[in-house]
């Protein structure tokens, strides 16, 4: 989001600040006596995000209960799937449920419906619990987890 | 060790919903479905008028913004209460969502602490939970600190922890000596049992009493109305969990 960093509450006395030599822990410096953390911003290159709808400028209609305007606002490139493309803007400002993300942010849009499986798309398709089940027990072996790239990734 | 007449995750629920007052701002994060049936629970009988935020449940989750709006809220210090789970957890009620063992080379990954590092310190009241109670969850250090449970004070601190519920007793956290004592035992558990499954030693003051069960009341409307409102986020505990 183009900060330098960001001050956070909390943290000092967690783990955190032993693993995350790029946390500081500096001074308040509108409060005296008070430490807050400082961390650096994550940028990623590259952001995947699945919508529900896009149209064809690159807008985006996505689930409210993620992050996702956020990472679109932090990232280089976004790639965007989605379960539906419309026409206009219009159309996405029309539906009730989902928050838009401007096109100006989006690099690319790809129609690929059930992208998000075996997650969930809130309102298209829920949990698939037995795929999920099965990825946890294929990953705990590589000849397993082979086995499932092939039935379920790969072909 | 299953109750005849409640599933330990309702008598859990139960006691979540006990401890949530009228008109307290309450939020439930990710993977908390104890929680979540509990806040529901009681909004829909002692807490009529209690603001439930309750993630994944679009009913109880007034934002747009995901997650980071629910924390700006907290840090405004607008959220009375707030529940955290771990995987550890420890007599100075210090929480683990990391790693199990040595951080650089893990026995098991967690999934991680999300909003665990600050919310302990912004929301004043904070009640721990744990799916399991044996020694290796309950000890004296947690592997990694993800949510602290003391922190130094130049930090921004509303509170600290007040309970850890369990599914075999609740503790009480004693801000004085800083530590877990324990509370009440959950009906047919007995005190022993805690201690087997404690890995520290654990006080048991003379006022230690029997967890109060669920009443008929509690129990039907969380089998009722509150497994109708979270039966679409949490489909496996309400199949497996809600009788």
């Amino acid at each position: 989001m183009g900060q330098p960093f960001m001050p956070v509450r909390g943290i000092i006395g967690t783990g955190y600040m032993h693993i995350r030599s790029d946390f500081k822990a500096v001074e308040n410096p509108f409060q005296e006596g008070e430490k807050v953390v400082l961390v650096p911003p994550i940028t990623p290159d590259l952001a995947f995000i699945h919508a529900f709808k896009a149209d064809r400028k690159g807008n985006l209609l996505v689930d409210g209960f993620e992050n996702d305007p956020l990472l679109a606002r932090a990232s280089e490139k976004v790639i965007a799937t989605c379960e539906e493309l419309v026409d206009s803007r219009e159309e996405l400002l029309a539906c009730g449920e989902g928050v838009l993300i401007p096109s100006l942010y989006v690099t690319g849009v790809v129609l690929l419906e059930g992208a998000a499986r075996p997650t969930a798309c809130r309102g298209y398709y829920d949990l698939d619990e037995n795929l999920v089940s099965r990825y946890i027990e294929a990953a705990k072996d590589g000849e397993k987890f082979n086995s499932f790239l092939r039935d379920f990734i790969t072909g | 060790m299953q109750h005849p007449d409640y599933t330990v995750e309702e008598l859990m629920s139960v006691l979540v919903s006990r401890e949530i007052r009228d008109k307290e701002t309450v939020a439930v994060g990710t993977l908390s479905p104890v929680p979540a049936a509990g806040a529901i629970l009681a909004k829909l009988t002692h807490a009529p008028e209690a603001e439930l935020l309750i993630w994944m449940i679009r009913e109880f989750w007034p934002f747009s913004e995901g997650v980071k709006e629910f924390f700006d809220l907290a840090q405004r210090g607008k959220v009375d209460l707030f529940f955290l789970g771990g995987a550890q957890v420890d007599r100075y009620a210090n929480t683990n969502l990391h790693v199990i063992g040595d951080y650089e080379k893990p026995k098991v990954r967690l999934p991680g602490g999300a909003g665990t590092g600050t919310l302990y310190y912004t929301v004043p009241r904070v009640i721990l939970f744990t799916t399991d109670h044996h020694p290796k969850s309950f000890v004296e250090h947690v592997d990694f600190v993800t949510g602290a449970g003391q922190s130094p004070p130049e930090v921004y601190r509303q509170g600290k922890a007040s309970k850890c519920l369990t599914p075999l007793c609740v503790l009480s956290y004693i801000e004085e000596k800083g530590e877990f004592v324990l509370e009440s035992v959950h009906p047919g558990i007995t005190v022993e049992k805690v201690l087997e499954n404690t890995g520290f030693s654990l006080e048991v003051p003379d006022q230690a009493t029997e967890t109060v069960p669920p009443s008929e009341e509690e129990l039907e409307v969380l089998r009722s109305q509150v497994k109708e409102k979270i039966r679409q986020a949490y489909p496996h505990f309400v199949k497996r969990c809600i009788r």
